[in-house]
């Protein structure tokens, strides 16, 4: 086969990414890694990191995910800055081009995540980890004997806001509608319980305050009179669900009906040489430390897919 | 005493359950006798494997979690609380 035919490209740049390239550098495939608009993922924007293992006084998201990348690149990984925007799967050798690139590729690792939905207000980047957030399992410790507000209406909401009541002083859970779209056993187990309350009818417009680099409130509007309202809390909490990023791969790879990645057998996809690992998967975990075990899953079996390629009996 | 179970009470103790580790010994896992560790992602120096596990246990501590040196022979799942399974302290 060709030189320029790489035996590896993985694409994103998160724990699942870079740990896949750590593990496919250290078994000799010297791995080409794509990195995607944000080098380094989710915690690449995330502040304290405490349940990582390892870190017994917590770490900086971008500063684990920078020793991640430099551990990456000790054992050889080449990086290549940009997004993949298209790939073909359909023969060997696999094509991905990356902007103005295309490169070729025996096996390809996806691992380009899925993105937690916000509001879409310009306050959310200012006060993303100054008190908003978009995970409870990974931020509620920090909000003891605070008064947090939740929103959203789905099972995420439902599970976040009972989740915070072990450490919040008061959950309050905000939605747009009067019915919540959450299953009636999460339902239930939210609204049974004493230290969650509820304002219905109402959106956020505004987090208060950027200013001070920190959460303060909300200004809420009522959707069916328009008044507004400021709301006092110390943490925000988007619980409207994820996306994954999944759109370049539409008709190469199978997709569920919401678009994450099919996986079989560990890390396999539909295609055979093509795997995956992280939350482009993963709509229950989504915790750094199972990305990374996954990551290192799917260059385990991407190492022995290529052996296997190699070797006269194999597949 | 391995990395699942320091992970696991880790997560457990820091969402607030009361958590309690039993092992025998803190280096009865794999990782706990690997004289060096290159390939945990977030430590890019080499460290051995004992010292590694060390830092996960004072993570888990730190939020909680209360670790005995027993080893455990039985286990029962049984509802009733009382009726305490068998344990010879290792």
């Amino acid at each position: 086969m060709a030189s320029d035919v790489e035996n590896v490209v993985i694409l994103g740049s998160g724990c699942a990414g870079l740990t896949a390239a750590i593990y496919a550098a250290r078994a000799n495939l010297k791995p080409l890694l794509v990195e995607g608009g944000q080098m380094g993922g989710q915690l690449a924007i995330t502040t304290d990191v405490e349940n990582y293992p390892g870190f017994p006084e917590g770490i900086q998201g971008p500063e684990l995910m920078d020793r991640i990348k430099k551990q990456a690149a000790r054992f050889g990984t080449r990086f290549v800055p940009g997004d993949a925007t298209r790939i073909d799967v359909t023969h060997p050798p696999f094509t991905v081009e990356v902007e103005e690139k295309s490169l070729k590729t025996r096996t390809l690792i996806v691992a380009t995540g899925a993105s937690a939905k916000f509001l879409g207000l310009e306050s959310e980047r200012t006060l993303l980890g100054h008190g908003l957030s978009a995970c409870a399992t990974c931020d509620g410790f920090f909000f003891k004997g605070q008064d947090v507000l939740v929103v959203g209406g789905g099972d995420t909401a439902m599970e976040e806001a009972t989740f915070l009541t072990k450490f919040a002083s008061k959950v309050t859970v905000v939605h747009r509608r009067d019915t919540l779209k959450a299953s009636k056993i999460m339902q239930d187990r939210a609204k049974k319980n004493p230290k969650i309350q509820w304002i219905w009818n109402s959106a956020v417009v505004e987090i208060l305050d950027p200013a001070k680099k920190r959460v303060t409130g909300v200004r809420l509007k009522d959707v069916k009179n328009g008044k507004e309202s400021t709301v006092a809390c110390g943490g925000l909490f988007i619980a409207i669900g994820h996306e994954p990023n999944t759109g370049f791969l539409k008709g190469q790879v199978e997709l569920d009906e919401k678009g994450y990645l099919v996986l079989k057998k560990g890390t396999q996809t539909s295609v055979p040489g093509v795997f995956g690992c992280g939350d482009i998967h993963d709509v229950r975990y989504k915790q750094a430390v199972s990305a990374a075990g996954w990551g290192c899953m799917a260059a385990m079996d991407c190492e022995r897919y290529l052996e296997e390629e190699h070797s006269p009996h194999g597949a | 005493m391995g990395l699942a179970g320091a992970t696991a009470a880790l997560y457990t103790a820091r969402a607030n359950l009361k958590t309690l580790v039993l092992d025998k010994s803190m280096t009865s896992g794999a990782l706990g006798v690997a004289a060096k560790i290159a390939n945990y992602p977030g430590v890019p120096q080499v460290m051995s494997g004992a010292q590694l596990l060390k830092t996960m246990w004072d993570q888990a501590a730190s939020f909680g979690a209360e670790i005995q040196l027993e080893q455990v022979f039985t286990a029962s799942t049984s509802r009733e609380v009382n009726r305490s399974p068998t344990s010879v302290p290792g």
